[in-house]
Order: structure tokens, then sequence, then C-alpha cells
């Protein structure tokens, strides 16, 4: 898969992606933290 | 914990050996299944190794599960300490009578499935989603460090867990009414709002489970041929296309079996959370079939009134999971049995 080119879609999709699961990732982590501190 | 390890070495299992079988019948170029079941008997002691890992679970069942069924029968009886389960009178169906005849009956069913509906509908497409999201992300030490938080609140224990939501939602010190005022709106006292209390109960669920939920199917997804990928991008799928056409349907099994299984408990709302998040404020819509089963047997001693309750609680249950796994089996061709 590495050989072939992303699209520009392809890129933004992977953006968006990943942006959704780094909210999400710190929506859940912040409650744990707020509590241990 | 123990369970949820143990049925994911059932389904390994099950699934090596269904493939296995599979595989057999095409090679000796046969369709005929009928043959190939007669010898499950030679299949066992074949695949021995794989059999033990089912020895556990069977031994869990058989004796936290099988063995205190014999207790049910105080259902039917009017139980007494001082004559025992065997020696006490016989009153037949008179407290499952009492249960559906009852003023609370209507209040508590409807709370118990209004919580497990929105359950169901809200939190199971999300570990779905989830796992397709985490699937698709390129860097790997990311990857694994977003599951490895993910999965973090499955391994905190409920009581925490409450004390955590109830800190979280507090009218002076927590965050969300930090946030409302910031929005120039009044403070709430969520947990005296019984409204709120199915919303508490499910968004707080699906916090702590959502990652550990994942798990199964990003293990489905990771069975995905990468060639079907290759080929798919070579003639022009998008990564969306891909993830509809060749992702979902790959893990479409897996979510079958999950929902059926997951109906199966349909009308059964956790006792422990509920138990805990509940308060005199939030009753109204709090009371749920576990803990009413909880008040009226071990508060009041109605030991077998509470034992009709959770009866008919289970025979629900076992009657949803069998119309559902028979839906499934027609409408698709996964199913459990």
């Amino acid at each position: 898969m590495s050989g072939l080119k992303e699209s520009k879609g392809d890129k933004i999709f992977l953006t968006v992606n990943m942006i959704a699961v780094t909210i999400l990732m710190l929506a859940v982590l912040y409650p744990l933290i707020y509590i241990l501190s | 914990m123990f369970i949820e390890c143990f049925v994911f070495a059932f389904l390994c299992v099950y699934t090596y050996l269904n493939n296995k079988g599979e595989d057999l019948l095409m090679k000796a170029g046969t369709t005929n299944k009928g043959s190939y079941e007669k010898s499950l008997w030679k299949r066992v002691v074949q695949h021995r190794t794989l059999y033990l890992f089912l020895v556990p679970t069977i031994i869990y069942f058989a004796i936290f599960s099988y063995a205190p069924m014999y207790g049910l029968q105080i259902a039917f009886k009017n139980y007494n300490g001082a004559f025992g389960i065997w020696g006490s009178p016989w009153v037949g169906l008179k407290h499952f009578k009492d249960f559906v005849g009852g003023h609370y009956f209507l209040p508590i069913i409807r709370n118990t499935l209004t919580i497990s509906i929105y359950s169901t509908i809200i939190g199971f497409p999300i570990p779905i989603i989830l796992a397709l999201m985490i699937n698709e992300i390129n860097n790997y030490k990311y990857k694994k460090f977003v599951q490895t938080v993910l999965y973090a609140p499955h391994f905190i224990s409920t009581v925490v867990m409450v004390g955590i939501v109830i800190i979280m939602l507090s009218p002076t010190i927590g965050i969300i009414n930090y946030g409302l005022e910031f929005l120039g709106l009044e403070r709430q006292y969520f947990m005296a709002q019984p409204n709120a209390f199915k919303h508490i109960y499910v968004w707080s669920g699906i916090w702590q489970n959502m990652g550990w939920g994942a798990i199964i199917y990003l293990a489905a997804l990771s069975s995905v041929d990468p060639e079907l990928h290759e080929a798919a991008t070579i003639d022009g799928a998008n990564r969306i296309k891909r993830i509809r056409y060749i992702n979902i349907p790959t893990i479409k099994p897996t979510i079958v079996i999950l929902l059926i299984m997951s109906m199966g408990s349909m009308v059964s709302v956790g006792f422990e959370k509920t138990f805990l998040l509940q308060n005199d404020l939030n009753l109204k819509t709090s009371e749920v079939i576990s803990t009413y089963v909880y008040r009226r047997g071990l508060i009041n001693g109605s030991f077998s009134f509470s034992t009709a309750v959770g009866l008919f609680n289970n025979v629900v249950n076992l009657i949803l999971l069998l119309i559902s796994n028979l839906i499934a089996r027609n409408v698709g061709e996964t199913s459990l049995f």
C-alpha cells in the first residue's frame, strides 16, 4: 500500500479522522486526569 | 473481565474450528455437512488443545451459573429460612402475579427498557465507528497510544467511575457546570434531575466501555486481506468506499453476533452502577428491575418474590435473544445457533 499515492480526498479524510480520534481521546483522558490531579 | 476473556477464547476456537471445517469440506469436494458433523467427537479429540481453553469457562459457568439454579424453585415457593429451600411450601405463580399486578411493575419495566434500549441504540454503534476510525490511523505508535488511552477507563471500578461522574457533574466543582456558566447558562444539579438519569447512565457507560468494546472489531478488522484494499485503491476507491465495501462487510458477522448477545440482556440494566447513581431525587427514573430485586429481596427479606422477579427478567431476556437470533438467521447468514 505504501507504493500507492494517497489522493487529496484521502489526505483530508485522514486529517479529519486523526483530529476526531484525538478529541475523543482527550475527552476520555480529561476526567481521569481531573480526578488524579 | 474473566468471562469476557473466556468468551473471546471461545469465539476464537469456534471461528477457527468453523473455518477448519469448511476447509476440510472444500478439500473433500463435498457440501454434505451432515457427515462432517457426525465426526464432532473426532474433531474434539483432534483439537483437544484448543478445547482446553474452554474448560475454565465451562467450570466457571457450571459453578456460578448452573449450580445455583436449583435455588430458582423458591420463586414458586414461600421461602422460609427455617424450612430451607426444599422444605418451604409451594405457592405456584403467586409471586409472578404479585409482581405483574403491582403498581410498581409498569414504571420499573419502563425505566429498565428505556435505559437498555437507549444504551443499545447509542452504545452499540459507537465502538464499531471507533474501531473503524482507529483502524484508519496510519501512525502505528499513535494508534497504540490512542488504543491504550481509550481502554483505560474500562479498568476503573464502577465505584470510582461513579465518583468521577458525580464530581464532573457537581453543581459547585463540576467541569460541566463550569462550561454551562461559561456559556451564560445556569448551573444545574444533574444528579437530582430524574430526566437526566438515563443520559448520565448511558453516556458514562459509553465513556467507560467504548474503547474496550472496539477491541473485538479491531481484531476482526485485522483479518482484512490487504490485497483487497490494494485492488480497491487501484480501481479508484477512496478511503470511505473501502471502509464501506471492505471493512464493514468484514466485521458484519461480528456485529451481528454481538448484537444478538446484547439483545439477550435487553431487559437487564446493571445493578451496581444504577444503585450507585441512584438517590431519592432521581428514584422515579432510576428504579430498574435489578435495584428493585435488591430492595425487595435483601432489604425487605422477600427472597421468593425477588427470585420470581429475577426469573421473569431472565426469561424475557432469553425470549428476546431467541427472537433476535431467529431474525438474524433468516435475514442474514450469521447467527449464534
